[in-house]
């Protein structure tokens, strides 16, 4: 069954191996701020829930690991009694830390050939992350509510009459120029009396007579 | 987490509502009509306009298309051509020919022009953009269609009026300010 591959049962889950969690993926993950608000706010609460060091007790590239064991592992556990440690020794495979978080994200990190300072500074990164997924933020703010007086309608500045008006409606409808017309002109200085010179020959025909 | 109730869920519906115009094309010309038009059509008197990712149209409901009027000789020369696909088969035709048998392509053609071309996206859209453009010859416009009319957009130039439109006492009552000398002879 060359090239077949079957997983056993007690397979690793897949988000064990999940490298979106630090964005690495072709396409970066692009998002909104996300953070647990609450923390800090009463008591700070860790959001790292679990370690586990896979290393190999024979191998070179698992230096590193071993040394941070005998050494410093010990101190971490008891400084912060909140994070449990699991470690897991394995024959002849390049040591691995996955962290666990309280959101139920994973993130998976090689530490080959990595010295035990180096394996401390990360371990320090990963216990002080929130456990979500770096990532491009589309806008540097986020808001639940993002307009106090209400997003816009289409029905915002739309005078009441027309709701109970019948369409088309001439007051509504019509072309308002900038300019009066000519018609208009004469016609608003007749009605004011400012025309004097006004030849009404109807008028003045039946008058004559 | 998103905290999207009820009542936010129904203003997002309220924000984009596509609103049912109407347009009296009355005594209108064809081309500045069709750029008002098409613009309500393509929902860019909205502040929530967005040329690349929202179809935010409106509808539009155009009346007495058979009514619509052309700046000088515009119907005499304005020709519209159409291929058959067949050889030979080009066949043009003047405005006011094609606006004779049917009282509403022209003015359909001078906004399926306005609607935009060049872009990708408009190009998409413009179909389903120019489906919700509704052509009436008169002013009859079918009961389904009137009771979802909201508003009415402003025509683009006034509705002129002839002595024939006037009422014997409207022109009686004009004030007259120069008179025929006495001498003049009136054809």
């Amino acid at each position: 069954m060359r090239g077949r591959v079957v997983k056993p049962s007690f397979a690793v889950p897949q988000n064990y191996y999940n490298l979106y969690s630090f964005g690495t993926h072709r396409i970066q993950l692009s998002g909104f701020t996300e953070q647990p608000f609450y923390n800090g706010l009463g008591r700070y609460v860790c959001q790292l829930q679990r370690v586990t060091f896979k290393f190999c007790k024979f191998g070179g590239s698992s230096k590193g690991v071993r040394e941070f064991i005998e050494t410093d592992v010990v101190d971490f556990s008891r400084q912060h009694p909140g994070v449990v440690v699991y470690l897991k020794p394995r024959r002849h495979k390049t040591p691995i830390m996955v962290t666990e978080y309280l959101n139920g994200n994973s993130h998976w990190m090689n530490l080959r050939n990595m010295t035990k300072s180096e394996i401390k500074l990360w371990l320090d990164y990963m216990r002080t992350r929130s456990g979500e997924p770096i990532k491009r933020y589309r806008k540097k703010i986020k808001t639940e509510w993002p307009s106090i007086q209400g997003p816009w309608n289409p029905f915002l500045n739309m005078p009441s009459f027309v709701n109970v008006t019948d369409l088309p409606n001439e007051q509504r409808g019509a072309f308002i120029s900038e300019k009066k017309s000519a018609t208009q002109q004469l016609l608003e200085m007749a009605k004011d009396g400012s025309l004097k010179n006004i030849l009404k020959t109807n008028v003045s025909q039946e008058d004559k007579e | 987490m998103s905290n999207l109730t009820k009542f936010r869920r129904t203003q997002q519906w309220l924000t984009f509502a596509r609103l049912w115009y109407l347009y009296d094309a009355t005594y209108q010309d064809v081309f500045d009509s069709a750029i008002v038009i098409a613009q309500y059509l393509r929902g860019m008197n909205k502040p929530i306009y967005d040329h690349v990712r929202q179809d935010v149209g409106n509808h539009v409901v155009v009346i007495n298309t058979s009514k619509v009027s052309m700046p000088v000789d515009e119907w005499k020369w304005r020709m519209y051509s159409h291929h058959s696909r067949y050889g030979g088969g080009q066949t043009w035709a003047a405005a006011h020919e094609l606006h004779s048998k049917d009282p509403t392509i022209v003015l359909y053609k001078a906004v399926y022009k306005e609607v935009g071309s060049a872009p990708r996206a408009v190009n998409l859209i413009r179909s389903p953009t120019m489906a919700r453009l509704h052509l009436f010859p008169d002013a009859c416009i079918p009961p389904e269609i009137k009771a979802n009319i909201c508003d009415q957009i402003r025509q683009v130039q006034p509705v002129l009026k002839s002595l024939k439109d006037y009422s014997e006492e409207e022109v009686e009552k004009f004030p007259k300010i120069v008179d025929y000398p006495e001498d003049y002879v009136v054809k």
